[in-house]
């Protein structure tokens, strides 16, 4: 359960002065699994991470992103 | 999160995760007395026998209570709420663990099969099995959740 994946999800929160709770809350999931994706503890399903994203409101790319060790090469490195 | 006072039904199944790995993890244990039976002494195995009794009114005078609570919170095990979250990852990791330890335990139980198996009754190995598959599952799932980043310190801020 270790995580190839950054994210914003700490940075978005303190934006619009929210708790993890608050967020949980927002997109009907607990706590705990708000702040074991944030500290990439817990890879999220991609139907949390399009949740977290719409409350946002910005592209899902804007929360998450690859480590730079998870990035695939280009598909024209592979022509 | 309080365990007994979830915010909304997501809280509410992973209290019922925490309290359905708690659970058995004390069946596991009082499961455990059938096998530690036929290896002491009968005065002892009797009073083993009675605390199995007081444990098994315990579990389910604790526990049903408390899982019948979770439920009317909003708790399914496979509601949409248990979707994708942590503990519900958890869990599924934790039965795969359970899974593997016991098979390997099984496999090992009859590579000793001059040691084991032909000492003992049927009904002693079985228990035993169940013990460990039980022991395994909730060992696992506390170690896991445990020893997770998530216990040093990540804490509200706002």
């Amino acid at each position: 359960m270790s995580a190839p994946l950054n994210n914003r999800i700490r940075v978005l929160r303190a934006e619009r002065r929210m708790s993890q709770s608050d967020l949980a809350e927002a997109i009907d999931v607990s706590r705990k699994t708000i702040s074991t994706i944030e500290v990439g503890r817990f890879v999220p399903s991609t139907v949390i991470a399009l949740k977290i994203a719409r409350y946002f409101e910005v592209p899902v790319e804007a929360v998450f992103s690859l480590t730079e060790d998870a990035l695939p090469s280009p598909v024209a490195d592979h022509l | 999160m309080s365990f007994m006072n979830p915010r909304n039904p997501a809280e509410a199944c992973d209290s019922l995760a925490t309290l359905t790995a708690a659970a058995t993890a004390l069946v596991a244990l009082l499961q455990s007395v059938n096998v530690i039976e036929v290896l002491v002494p009968e005065a002892v195995a009797g009073v083993l026998g009675t605390a199995q009794s007081a444990g098994g009114i315990l579990v389910l005078g604790l526990f049903a209570p408390l899982f019948l609570f979770l439920k009317s919170r909003g708790a399914t095990p496979k509601g949409k709420s248990s979707s994708g979250s942590y503990l519900g990852a958890l869990v599924r990791q934790t039965g795969l663990n359970a899974f593997s330890a016991t098979l390997v335990f099984m496999i090992t139980l009859s590579v000793l099969n001059e040691m084991v198996l032909s000492r003992f009754t049927a009904e002693v190995v079985l228990d035993a099995v169940i013990t460990f598959a039980l022991g395994s599952f909730a060992v696992s799932f506390f170690f896991i959740n445990r020893f997770s980043r998530l216990d040093d310190g990540v804490v509200d801020e706002a």
